[in-house]
């Protein structure tokens, strides 16, 4: 079915199967970089919004550019002031963790979640109590996967090579 | 620091055993190493004055061992060689701790002294600071978790006369306070809830071999330089 044809946009989405040699994007807070150069550990968690945990969001490949990735930022924040990083499909279900496409949609759009067909939603595998914050072993094995698409300001090591 | 080897021909007591088996030499310059021999006395050679009284009588019993019985002289013994080099160098009092944030860091851990300065920024983020729901970060957290990064890291320098590595003071989830220890070979992340009551949670892993890992959850009022030792080794 499709939505919102007077602004042009398609939707809802199906939810698709994730290839495993895909990446997924990721914004990164510029206060969110560690003296390594590599992103806190902390970036790598569950999300408490008003007393619930969601899963980590991120973007898949296919239908976001890094770009895009940064320029959702919301919150007031300017999209600059994040960096993006990039991490495997394959990879991060080695850590185990379950990745899951999560295409957001609604008409009219809601500017606080905007649509996008590239959301991708990051889940504990096999965690016992699901609304736990990451431990610091699916942390650590996060931080050793990513690798940096789009710097965050101030960060001036180029782009890409993995940490 | 070296260990010091032993010359049979220099008449020891219990004590130079003691002193000796522990591996532990007392640098009287550097702070009250507070050693004891093996039957766990406070040992009595916690000073160059010491050490000079014990090779004076030591040198007295030879003297009356090669009046019984003909010996060569003996050579200068490591020991000797010891107690000459300590007394060439200018004695001073250990350095006191740097105050740091109303930390009393160890001169031996000035290394804490930058991370523990940037790290205090966190303090001054607010709820949502980075436009993704993350929370804020409170001083007692960060008080808690730095504390407990420089008792491991004393304890570890106390036993091991080795100066620690020196932990990366991160922002963590929720408002914990995440502490990362890195080697060419292993790290080790600590994090430090915002919650007393939670015990601390970490995980370390090996990077050339996967499967030698340590994961847990400990209590900071408990001895923990063991993370240190394991990250190490």
């Amino acid at each position: 079915m499709v939505a919102g044809v007077a602004d042009g946009v398609d939707g809802p989405w199906d939810r698709e199967e994730i290839p495993l040699e895909d990446d997924l994007y990721m914004r990164v807070h510029k206060e969110r970089v560690a003296d390594d150069g590599k992103p806190e550990a902390g970036v790598f968690t569950n999300r408490l919004i008003e007393g619930v945990r969601h899963p980590m969001s991120t973007d898949w490949s296919r239908y976001s550019s890094p770009e895009e990735t940064r320029a959702r930022a919301t919150g007031h924040r300017p999209p600059l002031d994040y960096g993006v990083i990039r991490m495997n499909v394959g990879d991060i279900e080695d850590i185990p963790q379950t990745v899951e496409h999560d295409p957001v949609f609604s008409a009219p759009a809601d500017p606080n979640n905007p649509n996008n067909r590239a959301h991708t939603v990051v889940r504990g595998a096999k965690s016992k109590k699901p609304d736990e914050r990451a431990s610091p072993k699916v942390r650590l094995r996060f931080r050793s996967i990513c690798s940096w698409i789009l710097d965050p300001p101030g960060r001036t090591t180029g782009q890409g090579p993995p940490l | 620091m070296s260990h010091v080897a032993v010359e049979p021909s220099v008449g020891i007591g219990h004590e130079w055993l003691a002193f000796l088996v522990h591996g532990k030499p007392v640098d009287p310059f550097v702070g009250s190493g507070s050693m004891r021999d093996a039957s766990n006395q406070p040992a009595p050679w916690q000073t160059v004055e010491d050490v000079q009284k014990m090779l004076a009588r030591d040198r007295v019993a030879n003297e009356a061992s090669r009046s019984v019985v003909s010996r060569p002289t003996p050579q200068p013994t490591a020991l000797q060689n010891l107690f000459d080099e300590l007394s060439k160098r200018p004695r001073r009092s250990a350095p006191p701790p740097v105050q740091v944030w109303g930390f009393a860091v160890p001169a031996a851990l000035s290394g804490f002294v930058d991370p523990i300065n940037r790290s205090r920024a966190m303090l001054d983020l607010g709820d949502n600071w980075d436009g993704e729901g993350s929370l804020g970060y409170d001083e007692s957290t960060w008080r808690r978790a730095i504390e407990l990064a420089i008792e491991i890291a004393h304890r570890f320098w106390r036993n091991r006369w080795d100066r620690p590595l020196t932990p990366m003071i991160m922002k963590g989830p929720e408002g914990s306070i995440d502490l990362l220890w890195q080697t060419p070979r292993r790290e080790l992340l600590l994090n430090v809830s915002t919650d007393v009551e939670e015990p601390a949670t970490f995980y370390g892993h090996d990077r050339a071999v996967q499967r030698r890992t340590v994961e847990g959850k400990l209590d900071p009022a408990e001895r923990n330089e063991w993370l240190l030792v394991w990250l190490t080794e």
